[in-house]
């Protein structure tokens, strides 16, 4: 009997453990064999006037994608990745061909946009941008600029001043700062009139990469701004500091002590009389 | 005997369970949009979301700033300021005690996701003791209301008190901007560190939205 007892118990025991090592693989079944993270693509038609079909790896991604356009964010495995813009009649990717096809190498886990815009010359081309997803300071925001525009080196004035300066077709640059609204406008480089694009208002938010972009052709008059944000990028403050003097901290031991205080002074005095008591005990036997 | 045979029907369900479950965890297939029956042979393009990139797209959410917050029952009644970030990047807060600072970028009044945050000193050298003082004695089911720089109010009750040292304070949790809309107010509290003249802990109340009462209260 007792031996029947144990080996049912043994059994149990098997049995529960048995079932928690498959539910231990079930659990873990469903991530993938490598801890690849996929890149995440956007794509931004620049190029004014034209529509088009764009084909990724000669397969037809985007149908009649028209200018100032932003698509996606498509989630790819990491990889490079063959792109090619087509007209929007085209019947495969290596059919009216407009711009491409050019090769995009996607990292693990990267944030890309391509765009399809004009050369500082006015060719069509693309160039894919790293859009930076690091962690914004804490009370942040972020600002990229991107030129994708036929239009030589530019400025970017806010309320007036540069913030940006001489930036050339197909670059960038990112300003870390306190979230406003900024009123923006490009201009030539080195200078502050005419205005070419703008003034625009452009939100900065906390822990928010807005990513402006001046694209079109300044000989054709089409420059025009298109915007794209990346959100998610907050880091909370390191702390709440929210007290200077201690004076509540002793507040409250004071309080305690008033009342441990009481019990102390009563304890002193029953000690004191019997202190008394002995003393007066010992000397009566003297 | 049967005892065993018993045993061993439990086993093979334990083990086909997990399959069972993994079997409906499997995303059914989604049914692609069937291709339209002219004889052009080109293909399809997937349903990826385009969207106009022009400046006016782009959507900042209002945000109702909190004016003032009261725990009547803690005789709690503040007026509130929105506050950024010092120079050491915590949390801006009003110098005096008997102000609090609502975090400018932590969701306001009739946000539908993530932690408004209100914090106030314990103690200042401003004005000694604040209000704030109290939070520690914060039950749940108190209820605390926020009265919005547009004049709406929003009631709030009160479900978690919590004290802790500022080391292994979740700032990342306190100041979530995502997660379900709630209310989180922090001060300090503990021990008073006399050499860096400061609080070892940080006391915190979390309260959720109960209604959205008109305004005017």
């Amino acid at each position: 009997m007792l031996a029947n007892w144990s080996r049912q118990v043994k059994t149990r025991i098997m049995a529960g453990s048995a079932a928690g090592a498959f539910l231990l693989v079930a659990l873990a079944a469903p991530l993938p064999a490598s801890a690849a993270t996929n890149a995440q693509l956007s794509v931004l038609h620049g190029v004014p006037g034209v529509t088009v079909d764009v084909w990724v790896n000669g397969a037809l991604t985007l149908d009649n994608f028209t200018p100032g356009t932003l698509a996606g964010p498509l989630s790819l495995a990491p990889g490079t990745y063959s792109v090619a813009i087509t007209s929007s009649t085209a019947t495969s990717a290596t059919d009216a061909v407009v711009i491409g096809p050019v090769d995009l190498p996607l990292a693990d886990g990267g944030n890309y946009t391509a765009v399809a815009h004009l050369s500082a010359t006015g060719t069509p081309t693309a160039t894919l941008f790293t859009n930076d997803i690091s962690k914004t300071a804490a009370g942040q925001g972020r600002l990229t600029v991107r030129h994708v525009a036929a239009a030589p080196a530019v400025d970017v004035l806010a309320g007036g001043s540069p913030v940006v300066s001489g930036l050339t077709n197909p670059n960038e640059q990112i300003l870390n700062l306190a979230p406003a609204t900024v009123s923006a406008s490009v201009v030539a480089a080195g200078t502050t009139t005419p205005v070419l694009l703008g003034p625009a208002d452009v939100a900065i938010q906390e822990g928010v990469n807005t990513i402006v972009y001046a694209y079109g052709s300044a000989a054709d008059s089409t420059l025009a701004l298109a915007v794209q944000t990346i959100t998610g990028l907050h880091t909370p403050p390191t702390g709440v500091p929210a007290g200077e003097t201690g004076a509540a901290a002793r507040a409250e031991s004071a309080q305690t002590l008033s009342t441990i205080g009481l019990g102390a002074f009563g304890l002193l005095l029953a000690a004191a009389a019997v202190l008394v008591v002995t003393r007066r005990k010992v000397g009566s036997r003297a | 005997m049967t005892g065993r045979a018993g045993l061993g029907t439990v086993l093979a369900l334990c083990l086909a369970l997990p399959a069972l479950a993994g079997c409906t965890a499997a995303p059914a297939p989604v049914a692609k949009p069937t291709a339209s029956a002219t004889p052009t042979p080109r293909p399809t393009a997937p349903d990826i979301p385009k969207a106009d990139a022009s400046l006016g797209s782009v959507s900042v959410a209002s945000v109702v700033a909190p004016v003032r917050i009261r725990l009547d029952r803690l005789g709690i009644d503040m007026t509130v300021t929105a506050e950024g970030i010092d120079a050491k990047g915590a949390m801006a807060l009003p110098a005096n005690a008997a102000d609090a600072g609502w975090y400018r970028y932590s969701p306001g009044l009739a946000a539908s996701q993530g932690a408004t945050v209100i914090a106030a000193h314990i103690d200042s050298w401003h004005d000694g003791i604040g209000p704030f003082s109290k939070l520690k004695n914060a039950a749940a089911g108190d209820t605390i209301t926020l009265l919005g720089e547009d004049g709406s109010t929003v009631a709030y009750t009160v479900t978690e008190l919590r004290q802790v040292g500022k080391i292994d304070a979740p700032m990342a949790e306190v100041f979530e901007t995502a997660g379900a809309p709630r209310l989180t107010l922090v001060t300090c509290g503990g021990v008073f560190n006399s050499k860096t003249g400061h609080y070892l802990d940080n006391v915190m109340v979390t309260a959720t939205p109960v209604t959205a009462a008109p305004a005017g209260n």
